[in-house]
């Protein structure tokens, strides 16, 4: 908590002197400057007067700064040592009137901004506030700072409709501030996997739209906008689910074959590490061929996930107790994007007629898009024992879990 | 009433002609210079301040904004760059990042050498600066700051790869940009170049020409792991495996395999969360065998690790 106390009244042209400090006189105001900044960022109220342009004042005295106002119509200040700094026209100005990083996080949870348990066949996408409520929206000249309330983006199913939330698409999600009711929208979808439609811009780190947009907020026919380039604020991307209309957030999970992860939603801001795993209750099966399959032949001993940008890692782990044949070696691994192969370095290895635990490890960065990791195995020769649990869940569980952010 | 408020208020009794602003070395007093046209005017402006001796929340006028990364551009060249905003906090002034991210060269630069980022003001616009001075925590404003210089707003530390000047190196072997802020997770993995043998007892390195390098501000921990697939050439035997860091006496990912039966490979893995030293750290493949030859694949041996820069 801060104060302000006024103290005496001087005449035109002298000081009126204030303190601050808080209540508990631990000063927090610290510095002339940050004051300086935070008055100079707070605009003049309509009507009032302002500072009338005119010529450079004199030097204020030692420790002040002066404002002012000249005939250019740029704001200026001067410290005491008469050095003057121009404080209007942008660039590298000392004032505030750059973008504040959206607050929020993209959920299929309303009201919690953090997915944690599975969510599957969901119809709406939820903007939730998280570290805030606040967002920024480039209008053409400035930055606004909006405070929102949750946004939903209702996903649509009818194919008749533009822009309709088609099967396993991608669509990047973004913020409308359409007049002063900001929404929800959903990008047209990918080209492909890995590869936008509409490509995004930053400005300021913010990513916007590059070029105009045709956007769906709502589930009508009618519900598209076409909005003008750099008036949406990408705030994520997410991708559907096998049916149209709809998406998904699985954390994987214990069954025959595995329960597959699907992380299909992405935050381009607030990202938080999120683990999925998934495992095979068989209890054992053997595989005789030395091409790579999906563990137990079962492509849902896979996680897939989205991302909108090509920043950050994952990390992968495959572990299952492997008897090899007495005639050839048998391996685990992970692959990417692939069911028949595995990345280099992510095999692990279980030597002829050995009973081993091989555990594969994987770490990577991917581009931007939709991927999927696959637990894989092989038999370099003869037919090798693969185990889900042996009967064993709780010591002998074979285990596929990736942690990425998102 | 916040100090913004005031002076919006202040500025509705104008004509204003300049407002001067200053903090007394108490850092308690605050002095307004209000060249008002007339008394009435200073009458008003007085009432003002008076209707603002309200307790409040700082608020929004102590944000601080770091909304910069700290990133390789090219061998030769470092960035400032802007993510989620275009802010950066110096000295008790929040600044706008100019339209292109702010740069540096690697004009003399030393190799093999830990170098501290520093963003300031010049005067008219933003800068870097790499300097072998470490950080410390602003006594004033709490944020990282150059030792005994608080015009500089720490913002990362590189380290120098070979070469006359150091180079700036990011890959997945060697991690040598740490930005401070706005961090993401890398990856960072090696197999090793060729199959590695020894017949030493544990612990000796494999090859110096196999590890990961980067570096950490030692403040969270990284994940990181091992696989392997040794072989012994004998039987009854033990062989080992771990990843050494920054040497072969701190290991983590110890693994110890008993090798009783035929002279066949044996798989060898562990991940470990692991908390590596502020700045440089380099692992390493460590291993050994207490009889006989080990001997590790090249294609099948892999150090790994994740971490966020």
């Amino acid at each position: 908590m801060a104060t302000i106390t006024p103290h005496t009244t001087r005449a035109i042209g002298t000081v009126l002197t204030a303190s601050i400090y808080n209540a508990d006189h631990v000063n927090h105001v610290t510095n002339v400057n940050s004051l300086f900044t935070d008055l100079l960022a707070t605009p003049v109220a309509p009507g009032s007067s302002g500072f009338p342009e005119g010529a450079a004042p004199a030097t204020p005295a030692a420790n002040f700064v002066r404002l002012y106002a000249k005939t250019d119509g740029n704001l200026y200040q001067k410290d005491d040592a008469g050095l003057e700094t121009v404080l209007a026209g942008g660039g590298s100005a000392a004032v505030e009137v750059g973008p504040t990083t959206p607050q929020g996080r993209l959920s299929l949870v309303t009201g919690e901004p953090i997915v944690k348990t599975t969510q599957a066949a969901k119809t709406s996408i939820f903007y939730v506030p998280y570290i805030g409520a606040l967002a920024p929206f480039w209008d053409g000249t400035n930055w606004l700072l909006i405070k929102l309330a949750e946004l939903t983006l209702p996903l649509d199913s009818n194919s008749g409709h533009t822009g309709y939330h088609q099967a396993n698409k991608n669509f990047d999600l973004l913020l409308d501030y359409n007049a002063g009711t900001p929404r929800l929208v959903s990008s047209p979808a990918w080209t492909s996997d890995i590869a936008r439609a509409d490509a995004l811009m930053r400005k300021d780190g913010i990513r916007l739209n590059n070029a105009s947009m045709v956007v769906r907020f709502g589930t009508a026919a009618g519900d598209t906008a076409t909005i003008a380039a750099q008036r949406l604020t990408q705030i994520g991307t997410f991708r559907t689910s096998s049916t149209n209309g709809q998406t998904e957030f699985i954390f994987g999970g214990v069954a025959a074959g595995g329960t597959a992860g699907s992380l299909l939603l992405w935050n381009a801001y607030n990202r938080v590490p999120h683990k999925t795993r998934c495992s095979d209750s068989t209890d054992s099966w053997t595989y005789g061929s030395s091409t790579f399959r999906p563990s137990n032949n079962s492509p849902a001993m896979r996680h897939s996930f989205i991302t909108g940008e090509d920043t950050d890692a994952y990390l992968a782990i495959f572990s299952g107790r492997v008897q090899a044949s007495a005639s050839g070696a048998a391996f685990q691994g992970i692959g990417i994007d692939v069911t028949n192969a595995v990345e280099p370095g992510a095999a692990a290895f279980s030597p002829p007629s050995a009973d081993s635990l091989p555990v594969a490890t994987l770490v990577g960065t991917p581009i931007m898009g939709f991927h999927f990791l696959q637990a894989v195995e092989r038999s370099n020769a003869g037919t090798a024992t693969f185990y889900g649990d042996f009967t064993e869940p709780t010591v002998q569980q074979n285990s596929f879990a990736i942690m990425l952010w998102l | 009433m916040d100090a913004g408020t005031l002076y919006r208020l202040l500025s509705t009794v104008a004509p204003i002609s300049s407002i001067s602003i200053g903090l007394a070395t108490d850092k308690l007093t605050w002095t307004v210079t209000y060249d008002g046209a007339d008394a009435g005017q200073i009458a008003a402006a007085e009432a003002l301040i008076a209707a603002a001796s309200t307790s409040e929340e700082i608020g929004t006028e102590s944000t601080q904004f770091f909304q910069v990364a700290l990133a390789v551009a090219s061998s030769a060249s470092l960035v400032l760059a802007k993510r989620y905003g275009n802010k950066i906090f110096i000295n008790g002034v929040n600044y706008l990042l100019p339209y292109q991210d702010v740069g540096i060269a690697n004009t003399g630069l030393t190799a093999a050498t830990l170098y501290y980022a520093y963003a300031y003001w010049t005067g008219t616009t933003v800068a870097l600066e790499l300097s072998t001075t470490g950080s410390g925590t602003s006594p004033i404003f709490g944020h990282e700051i150059k030792v005994g210089d608080a015009s500089r707003t720490y913002v990362g530390m590189i380290y120098t790869g070979a070469g006359t000047p150091g180079t700036f190196i990011d890959s997945e072997t060697q991690r040598f940009c740490a930005s401070y802020y706005n961090r993401v997770p890398k990856h960072c993995q090696r197999m090793l170049g060729t199959a590695r043998s020894t017949a030493s007892a544990p612990w000796v390195e494999l090859s110096s020409a196999d590890r990961i390098e980067f570096i950490t501000h030692g403040s969270e921990d990284a994940l990181c792991f091992l696989n392997s697939n040794p072989a012994l050439a004998v039987t009854a035997a033990t062989m080992s495996g771990a990843i050494g860091v920054n040497g072969t006496t701190t290991r983590t990912c110890e693994q110890n395999i008993n090798f009783g039966g035929a002279a066949l490979p044996l798989a060898m893995a562990a991940i470990r969360g692991y908390r590596f030293d502020h700045g440089y750290n380099y692992m390493t493949f460590v291993g050994g065998t207490t009889a006989s030859t080990v001997t590790y694949p090249a294609t099948q041996t892999a150090l790994g690790a994740m971490l966020r820069q």
